[in-house]
């Protein structure tokens, strides 16, 4: 089992580092490739998340970070880490691919993530709740389970989400909430 | 939420799987390949459908093998010629091979001293080199007089006259650039004509601000790789479109005042090193003149060890108002009595680490002894020591106010020296920067593209977008004379009319032809003359067939770039 948690958190020194990365890209698209050798994983994990087939994730990263270097001119360097960024041109790939192709996202749900929801919500663990969870899940508004995906099957703080987002990070907290208590009332009423 | 299917544990990726999509420069070829397929929808597909460019794309390799075979089967004299072409064709293709000669189209030149930022106006082009950013084979800055050799190829004449292959590679697919125009620059240590290419500092690139004559947005940036023979992706273009002459006008006033603060800048550090290394060298000379103090004579203690010796003045002038001087031996208790006795071959004097402080070196055969003395004097010496001393003293203070006033307005002397110069060279360079830019304002009135490279090899660099070759009917060639007898010919060339895009057709048997596009072929033949097929008349077969086509030869010689223009300009220049 794996949980794929993106480097979110970097000291002063590594995002110097991007920075002068991000810089030189913008000089010529062959500087991007430290930036691509940094986040071409997390960027691939994420995608294949939300993808059922191996050969799309490779695609649509592949065509992620084709738009990040193409884009690069308009990035600007705020002291956050770049992945962000990436992650937005991702989604918004992912999103196009969808339309395009006429396809739905897939849903990948973990244990333990499951597992840390139901102990947020102040509940004890048990199989039973487990799967109704897991059986739920798949159910939410894509919104709110795209939030609970990144919280707690991507280990990404509010911090991260909100600027992946674009939202403040209050914002990406509140709403995760909400998508939680939704998911509670939803549980509530089947138990019902 | 709408779903694909989901995945409950699903098992992650391995990193045999992470590794097969990782592949960075299919997404840099990718890039370099945009312009040419967004171009392919506005000019290539002229009256065609999508459903069949693809095809066509695909089997262009195919194409040309099956053109080879046909060259081989028919058999006339036109053909032979072509047998004849091909042979040539690969030199034509694969290097820089000017047809009428390298120096047709002449490099202008600058030259600079590489220490200073420098701004050259070269044609209609802006050249700003930073300062200490040109070096030679070795890697070291080149602090020699420079120079800088520039010229541009803007039109199709230009660009057939160069003789730089506009082929262009991609994914194994050859397209040609359709060119907002072409550089090349190239530097050389002036006082050494032939001598090795110059390189530029990598963290320094020249900035070569370039005007255009097209207007349009969507060109990459190559630079042509003499060793590999082809062009390199380097960026794409930012073309900064003016969208007025006084636009234009700041752009260009605003390099120049960067250059002017710069240099400035530089002038004004070199001129207070210039002032701090002489105030220095003044300080020094005090310092000098301080040590030339005299020493105020010490009277000998009752008990003090005396050692008489005579050094000599000219080594310790502070002693001059000591006649009569004795060294009293400091340190009694590490003295040793017994070398007091002995007999010594000679007597060294130095001065101690402490002021007014001698260390005397004895030395005989197989022995040496130091000893840490002070001057002193006795008795009458001492007295009179002290009147010459007074009297020592005064001159001396009286020397050193006046080499100080002396100092001080030399100092200032250099200093009003240096503000002058400084302002003297601040007010010229303001009458360069109006001067030039009056001209600019005379100059330029027309164009108003400015494209801006960032140049970290000398060479040849343009501005292109690649184009697929012409699509739509595809001919074999058969080229005539006036009197309708077989042309030869050492080079073909293809121009669209209304495009600036040279197609190099130079040895094929075969090609396609836009029959939508106003199409003008140029020969050059074995003699050197330029041959031209203003109209193209397709054959009435749609199939692969041959096309008779008639040229005007024109026995002109061609020794400047003038009589190319006067034959192709008005044909297939834009």
């Amino acid at each position: 089992m794996q949980v794929i948690a993106g480097k979110y958190h970097q000291n002063t020194t590594d995002l110097l580092q991007e920075k002068e990365w991000i810089e030189a890209a913008k000089q010529h698209p062959g500087a991007f490739r430290p930036l691509y050798d940094k986040y071409y994983e997390p960027v691939l994990q994420f995608v294949y998340r939300r993808l059922s087939r191996i050969d799309d994730a490779y695609d649509i990263t592949s065509q992620t970070f084709l738009q990040a270097i193409q884009k690069i001119q308009d990035y600007e360097f705020r002291g956050l880490p770049f992945s962000s960024w990436l992650y937005r041109i991702a989604l918004n790939e992912l999103n196009g691919f969808f339309r395009k192709s006429e396809k739905f996202r897939a849903v990948v749900i973990e244990t333990p993530g499951v597992e840390l929801m139901i102990k947020e919500m102040g509940s004890e663990v048990d199989e039973e709740q487990l799967t109704q969870i897991m059986n739920k899940l798949p159910l939410l508004a894509s919104a709110d389970f795209l939030l609970i995906e990144m919280r707690f099957f991507e280990s990404k703080s509010f911090k991260e989400i909100g600027d992946i987002l674009e939202i403040t990070e209050n914002n990406a907290k509140v709403r995760s909430y909400r998508a939680i208590e939704r998911l509670k009332i939803a549980l509530q009423k089947e138990m019902r | 939420m709408k779903n694909e299917g989901v995945h409950k544990d699903r098992n992650p990726l391995s990193q045999e799987e992470i590794a097969k999509g990782k592949n960075f420069d299919a997404i840099l070829n990718k890039i370099s390949n945009t312009s040419a397929s967004q171009e392919l929808g506005t000019n290539s597909l002229k009256g065609k459908s999508a459903s069949w460019i693809k095809p066509i794309l695909y089997t262009l390799g195919l194409v040309a093998s099956i053109a080879v075979v046909v060259l081989l089967l028919t058999k006339n004299n036109a053909n032979e010629a072509v047998i004849n072409e091909e042979q040539t064709a690969q030199n034509v293709e694969i290097s820089i091979n000017p047809p009428f000669g390298d120096e047709i189209i002449p490099f202008q030149t600058a030259f600079i001293n590489p220490n200073e930022d420098q701004l050259l106006d070269i044609g209609r082009s802006q050249i700003r080199i930073p300062a200490n950013s040109i070096l030679d084979a070795n890697g070291k800055e080149v602090t020699e007089q420079v120079k800088i050799s520039f010229r541009e190829f803007h039109t199709n004449s230009e660009i057939l006259v160069s003789g730089i292959p506009m082929h262009y590679d991609s994914s194994g697919t050859r397209m040609y650039f359709e060119s907002a125009g072409m550089f090349e620059i190239k530097a050389q240590i002036a006082d050494k004509p032939g001598s090795e290419e110059l390189a530029i500092h990598q963290e320094k690139p020249i900035q070569v601000s370039w005007t255009s004559k097209s207007n349009d947005t969507y060109f990459n940036q190559y630079f042509y790789n003499q060793d590999k023979n082809e062009w390199e992706f380097i960026v794409k273009d930012r073309a900064i479109v003016m969208n007025s002459e006084s636009d234009y006008l700041d752009y260009k006033r605003n390099n120049k005042l960067a250059v002017l603060e710069q240099r400035i800048l530089n002038y004004d550090m070199e001129l207070s090193t210039k002032v701090d290394e002489q105030e220095l060298k003044l300080q020094e000379e005090i310092q000098k003149l301080e040590a030339q103090a005299p020493a105020k004579p010490i009277e000998a203690e009752l008990d003090a060890m005396l050692v008489a010796i005579d050094a000599d003045t000219k080594y310790f002038p502070e002693l001059k108002a000591y006649d009569g001087y004795k060294f009293e031996v400091l340190d009694l208790d590490r003295f040793d009595q017994r070398k007091a006795d002995l007999e010594w071959n000679s007597i060294d004097v130095k001065r101690g680490n402490k002021k007014g402080t001698y260390i005397l070196h004895f030395w005989r055969p197989g022995e040496d002894y130091e000893v840490l003395c002070k001057p002193v004097l006795v008795g009458e010496d001492f007295e009179k020591a002290q009147e010459k001393y007074e009297e020592l003293f005064v001159s001396y203070q009286k020397g050193v106010e006046q080499k100080k006033a002396e100092i001080r307005t030399k100092l200032a002397q250099v200093k009003a020296e240096e503000a002058s110069r400084k302002a003297e060279f601040i007010e010229q360079r303001k009458k360069q920067l109006e001067a030039i830019v009056a001209l600019r304002q005379a100059e330029y009135s027309a164009s108003m593209t400015m494209r801006v490279f960032q140049v970290r090899n000398f060479g040849i660099w343009n501005c292109d977008a690649p184009q697929y070759l012409p699509q739509g009917q595809e001919v074999i060639l058969v080229k005539l004379d006036d009197m309708g007898a077989p042309l030869m010919s050492s080079n073909l060339y293809l121009v669209e009319k209304g495009r600036n895009t040279l197609y190099n057709m130079t040895g094929r048997a075969s090609f396609e032809i836009n029959p939508e596009a106003d199409n003008v072929l140029i020969a050059i033949t074995p003699t050197g003359n330029i041959a031209i097929a203003d109209e193209v008349v397709l054959p009435a077969e749609k199939e692969k067939a041959e096309c008779k086509t008639n040229f005007k030869v024109y026995s002109d010689k061609i020794t400047t770039m003038q009589d190319v223009q006067n034959i192709l300009s008005s044909r297939i220049d834009m």
